[in-house]
């Protein structure tokens, strides 16, 4: 990695040009990205009840409904009835549009005194009072229609559009939409104004999130540009810390935008935040790069050295924290829920493209920059007096600090039990929003706004042309009636039928026990009604309901309720399915459940061992979980207390905040190790880290705090409530890294100087390779390390000297070293990583033979003489190995030089 | 002078069946097809063919019975399949001029029959796409007819007939506000038909086809296809024979013959 930055440090032009055609090339997919606000991306693709719902639409239509309604103080009025009839005529001309019910469209078979009415209810508008009153009559005494297409008191009528869209019409619900608001606005103009009419439906949903998604889309990204660089500006008084993250942010949406393109990807209520979370997470590492420089030039580097300083020291630790979020995100994209899957990918990508642009755009950008005014070193007020807060939390109050800690553990996982699921669109919205108030009417005024279907089926035909068939279904339709909204199905038309045939006998209505007879009522229904209730030949029967559930859990605890009076109550021999669209998505809740867990198990364990890798220590890695894992039961129990549900949009909420908080973890860590090196104790070292890494830790997290922040001015209710979420998991985490982590590294010295001395060797040499440390056990190896200590010299720095007295031996960890005879221009020896040099002197102690200089920058280990022998003596057996390792190396360079 | 006095009255007896062979009226030609095509007995047995919006079909089997005397038709309509509807049938009284039918259903299943509230004609027969105004035979009182063209159709020439009610109870009760009616100029047969609701939306179609001579200047459509445009669909009517040689009595006309065993 110091490699490439050194590269691209020396490179400005070039690499800027390739950031250019690298995001130019993946822009380019940016015209096919679009929006898509249904509900399909809920669905998992294979899932047998999604496969059911399809086959059940192409049996009794779809149960997609737009509902317009008239109000007043009676719908049986001229005007009303004569608007409804032209309405309903309209309607059924609208392509898409499978079915209109509404008084014009029911049939009013009704028996008096002998004789059959066999009418439509509303065939034309009545000409006198009389048939008024009559109208409203039939209207009103007949259950079917009331709580369908008329409320008890006769003052609401509605239209209920049945919408199918079996092409997938790109538009559909615009153009629908649109015809229904001519509609609406011609109906408008011609009744009075106590004439309340309104719309609602599947339609103005997904039009409704649409144009929500795009106006967030359009506002929230340049918020969220201008809260970064506002904060950045704070912490760093200079306009490239905010113009940089901004225009690295742009070319990595810009790039992801196009790659969601290119991959079919859709904008929708959950991707739409992408990229906000990349603008605000992309500035992280930008400002990490930025408080390197500044550093670098505040210690008196020339700018150009301060650029290669800051992608040299870096340039390791962003790509260490880049690569964890990605990851984090990485563990979202084998999802089995399309919409969770794809946002997975393009985060995925996002994290990745930002980190490419970023290390290719700011050292460029920095060299472009003028170098800003440097003063004195001095944190602002608020970081000094945080600092001092922290040490002495971290110092004196770990008692306090570590019941709080247990403390909140304890009322996080209180919470924690009352998270619930919400998988329903409509509950997206806020509370005020056009769609849920006019869902909420809708439901007070006529009829609830989630449908369903419950069907029956069996293998036999023409069951449900029989009683004993019909019976069934009576008997779970009654019971969805009475207790789940107002169920419409076929037993309705017979049973109606039936009394009207007896005269309009009460006692009548009924299913009749003779099946040809039920067959013959069957021929004088009017083919479309009965075609929505029961399939061509008679083996599949539909009731649906028209229910006032909302949200996933009403919806999930209907749907519990009426498979356990199924199983309790209705013969086994017939099949039942609950079906629809909302139910399907509500179900897709419990799918949503097992892959968060997974997702967050996968995440700790990649976490894990990362860690543990990093630091060549499980017990590291599993310390180091106990801060990370604190902001995730704090995002849950918040979410539990606060009642925000997890949702398709709040459930990346806990991988960010993961991601984050590793991020900032690393960065502690990583410092750590280097304070480690340089100190004698951890709690130096920690007090050491806490004052380097406050600042930039700090100043990222209240970027990203203020960056989440921006999406609480967002339309869509779930943005709000992630926006909520996030900045609180930022706050967590910035306080579970400053607190916990020292705290725990104090408590329990997970590394050791001597660990990190070892890790570090470790790092830059292989064991099996050096000749020196061959056949050792990494127990035997830290008593060797405890012999001596590593020095960093430039190029050209002589390290023996011709003529010195020998104190030590050297190991050569990085680099390349000359050894010459001082006045002679001959090279005598070039040793590189793994070899050793000074063994002579060692050995003999006689003074140095030559002179040792380094040839570029070299990392070495220099083994005291005095500290072999004392540690020989305690530890024989590492002695005598090592003593034999030496001999092997000058037995193998005398025979060198013999031949 | 006396040769152009000469040409004026060739002119003028030339010039009379000129104008009395030019274009019959509307009226004139759906009475002329009615005085071609009317039968005083007929009986027809067809195959009807449901077919729903989503391409479903239904099959059922119906004999129609009619007799006309002193211009007024009665007619039996019963369904012959499938078995558990066999039986099932409507009774039609013509009252003729601006009068109600009377109508009666009767249900082979409780052999019980139920009278039809009157003006009813523009309800669906049966579930099918034929109102029950669609079975009856034309009634020049309560209609107006004008012709508003000729228009070849399927390659034969026909004339084009606009059919307005007439009369305010016909407006009320029909379900149609205006029909069009192609009549083909070589037989005076109809070929198709538009409907149009009172608000001159085209609701409904009828095509006849399968024209065959039953005798003299007689024709019959054995197939008929009526599509409810809005609904999306279709009910097609197949006749298997029609016999307009045997000659009914009133005794066939009641309900309690319909409650005999159907044959």
């Amino acid at each position: 990695m110091r490699r490439i930055m050194t590269t691209i440090v020396n490179a400005p032009a070039r690499s800027a040009l390739l950031a250019l055609i690298l995001t130019f090339i993946f822009a380019s997919g940016f015209w096919n990205l679009s929006l898509d606000s249904s509900a399909k991306g809920m669905l998992t693709k294979g899932d047998p009840d999604v496969e059911y719902l399809n086959t059940i639409r192409d049996v009794f239509g779809e149960a997609v409904i737009h509902s317009i309604i008239f109000k007043s103080n009676t719908v049986f009025r001229s005007d009303i009835l004569e608007t409804l009839l032209n309405m309903t005529f309209e309607a059924e001309g609208i392509e898409g549009v499978e079915r209109v019910v509404s008084m014009a469209t029911v049939s009013n078979l009704k028996g008096e005194n002998g004789i059959l009415n066999t009418d439509m209810l509303l065939m034309d508008v009545p000409m006198d009072e009389s048939e008024m009153a009559r109208l409203k009559e039939d209207t009103l005494s007949n259950s079917m229609f009331v709580g369908e297409v008329v409320n008890p008191e006769g003052t609401v009528t509605g239209l209920h559009l049945f919408l199918s869209d079996p092409d997938g019409e790109k538009g559909f619900e615009n153009r629908i939409l649109a015809a229904v608001d001519r509609l609406v606005e011609t109906a408008g103009a011609s009744l009075p104004e106590d004439v309340e009419i309104y719309h609602i439906g599947a339609a103005k949903v997904k039009v409704d999130i649409v144009n929500a998604i795009n106006r967030d889309g359009l506002r929230l990204t340049p918020l969220a540009a201008c809260m970064v660089g506002i904060v950045l500006f704070l912490f760093f008084r200079t306009s490239s810390a905010n113009l940089i993250p901004v225009l690295t942010g742009l070319l990595s949406i810009g790039s992801t935008l196009g790659f969601m393109g290119v991959m079919g990807f859709a904008i929708n209520p959950i991707s739409v935040m992408i990229p906000t979370l990349l603008l605000v997470m992309g500035a992280t590492e930008d400002i990490h790069l930025i408080s390197e420089y500044m550093h670098g030039l505040e210690n008196g580097l020339a700018k150009k050295e301060a650029i290669l300083n800051m992608a040299v020291k870096s340039g390791t630790a962003i790509f260490l924290t880049s690569l964890t979020t990605l990851l984090g995100f990485a563990t979202i994209a084998p999802n089995n829920i399309p919409i969770l899957r794809e946002f997975g990918i393009a985060a995925t990508f996002g994290i990745a493209i930002n980190f490419v642009l970023t290390v290719l755009t700011v050292p460029t950008m920095l060299h472009i920059y003028r170098v800003p005014k440097i003063t004195k070193t001095k944190d602002n007020i608020i970081i000094a007096g945080f600092r001092r807060f922290l040490f002495a939390l971290v110092t004196r109050h770990r008692v306090l600090v570590t019941i709080c800690l247990i403390a909140c553990v304890g009322i996080c996982i209180v919470g924690i039990q009352k998270v619930y699921i919400e998988t329903d669109y409509k509950k997206f919205f806020k509370d005020d929003a056009p769609v849920p108030v006019l869902y909420d009417k809708l439901a007070r005024d006529l009829v609830g706004g989630t449908n369903f279907m419950v069907v029956v089926e069996t293998r036999g035909k023409t069951t449900f042309q029989t009683h004993e068939g019909l019976v069934v279904v009576a008997k779970l339709h009654d019971y969805l009636n009475q207790n789940h909204g107002k169920a419409v199905g076929m037993v309705d038309l017979i049973r109606k039928t039936h009394q009207e045939m007896n005269d309009g006998d009460p006692n009548a209505y009924a299913i009749p026990q003779n099946n040809n007879l039920l067959a013959q009522y069957n021929l004088m229904m009017d083919a479309d009604s009965l075609a929505r209730f029961v399939n061509h030949d008679f083996s599949k029967t539909s009731i649906l309901v028209r229910s006032r559930a909302t949200g996933t859990k009403e919806t999930m605890e209907v749907y519990e309720d009426i498979h356990r009076y199924i199983r309790e109550n209705l013969p086994q021999n017939f099949s039942y399915h609950v079906t629809g669209e909302y139910i399907v998505v509500a179900k897709a809740s419990n799918e949503m459940t097992r892959q968060i867990v997974t997702n967050l198990g996968y995440m700790f364990a990649v976490i894990f061992l990362f860690i543990s890798l990093l630091f060549m220590s499980f017990k590291a890695g599993a310390l180091a979980m106990i801060p990370n894992i604190l902001p995730v039961l704090i995002n849950f129990g918040v979410m539990g207390f606060l009642g925000i549900p997890l949702s398709t949009a709040t459930f990346p909420v806990a991988i960010i905040a993961l991601g984050i908080a590793v991020d900032d973890t690393i960065h502690f860590m990583v410092r750590y190790a280097d304070e480690l090196k340089q100190t004698e104790s951890n709690e130096s070292a920690i007090m050491a880290t806490i004052s380097k890494e406050l600042r930039p830790i700090f100043s990222t997290s209240t970027a990203l705090i203020a960056g989440f922040c921006v999406l609480l001015f967002a339309e869509f209710g779930t943005s709000i409530q992630f926006g909520k979420l996030a900045a609180l998991c930022m706050v967590s985490a910035l306080i579970s890294d400053l607190i916990i982590t020292p705290l725990l590294l104090i408590k329990v010295p997970i590394i050791s100087p001597l660990d990190m001395l070892q890790i570090h060797i470790r790092q830059k040499l292989s064991y099996a390779k050096c000749k020196l440390l061959e056949g050792f056990r990494p127990g035997e190896i830290r008593k060797i390390l405890t012999m001596g200590t590593i020095r960093t010299l430039e190029g050209g720095d002589q390290f023996i000297r011709e003529g010195d007295h020998s104190t030590s031996m050297v190991l050569i960890l990085e680099g390349e070293v000359e050894v010459k005879k001082s006045g002679a221009n001959e090279t005598l020896a070039r040793l590189s990583s793994g070899e050793i040099v000074g063994e002579m002197g060692f050995l003999t102690q006689e003074p140095r033979s030559a002179n040792v200089t380094s040839l570029g920058p070299t990392e070495i280990f220099e083994i005291d003489n005095k500290l072999i022998t004392l540690v020989s003596r305690r530890f024989p057996r590492v002695g005598n190995k090592l003593f034999m390792n030496i001999a092997k190396i000058l037995t193998h360079r005398l025979k060198e030089v013999q031949n | 002078m006396l040769i152009r006095f000469i040409c004026i009255l060739c002119l003028m007896t030339t010039g009379i069946p000129l104008l009395a062979w030019a274009a019959p009226t509307g009226r004139q030609i759906i009475q002329e097809q009615k005085n071609r095509h009317s039968a005083d007995d007929e009986t027809g047995v067809a195959s009807l063919t449901l077919v729903d919006r989503k391409g479903k079909e239904k099959h059922q089997q119906i004999k129609i019975v009619s007799m006309t005397r002193n211009n007024k038709s009665k007619s039996l309509i019963q369904y012959l399949a499938p078995a558990n509807i066999r039986g099932v049938g409507l009774l039609t009284w013509e009252q003729g001029q601006d009068k109600d039918d009377d109508q009666w259903l009767y249900m082979s299943a409780t052999r019980t029959s139920k009278r039809i509230a009157g003006g009813n004609k523009k309800n669906q027969f049966m579930g099918t796409d034929m109102a029950f105004e669609d079975l009856r035979a034309e009634n020049l009182t309560v209609h107006k007819y004008s012709l508003i063209g000729e228009e070849p159709l399927d390659g034969k020439p026909c004339w084009k007939i606009e059919i307005l009610p007439s009369t305010e109870k016909e407006k009320k009760e029909s379900g149609y506000g205006r029909r069009v009616v192609w009549v083909e100029q070589s037989n005076y047969m109809t070929l198709k038909a538009l409907f149009y609701d009172h608000h001159s939306r085209h609701i409904k179609t009828a095509l006849f086809k399968d024209i065959r001579l039953m005798k003299g200047q007689m024709f019959r459509s054995f197939k008929v296809i009526w599509e409810r445009i809005r609904k999306k669909t279709r009910t097609i009517m197949s006749y298997d024979t029609i016999d307009i040689e045997s000659r009914h009595n009133d005794t066939r006309f009641t309900k309690n013959f319909m409650k005999r065993p159907v044959k």
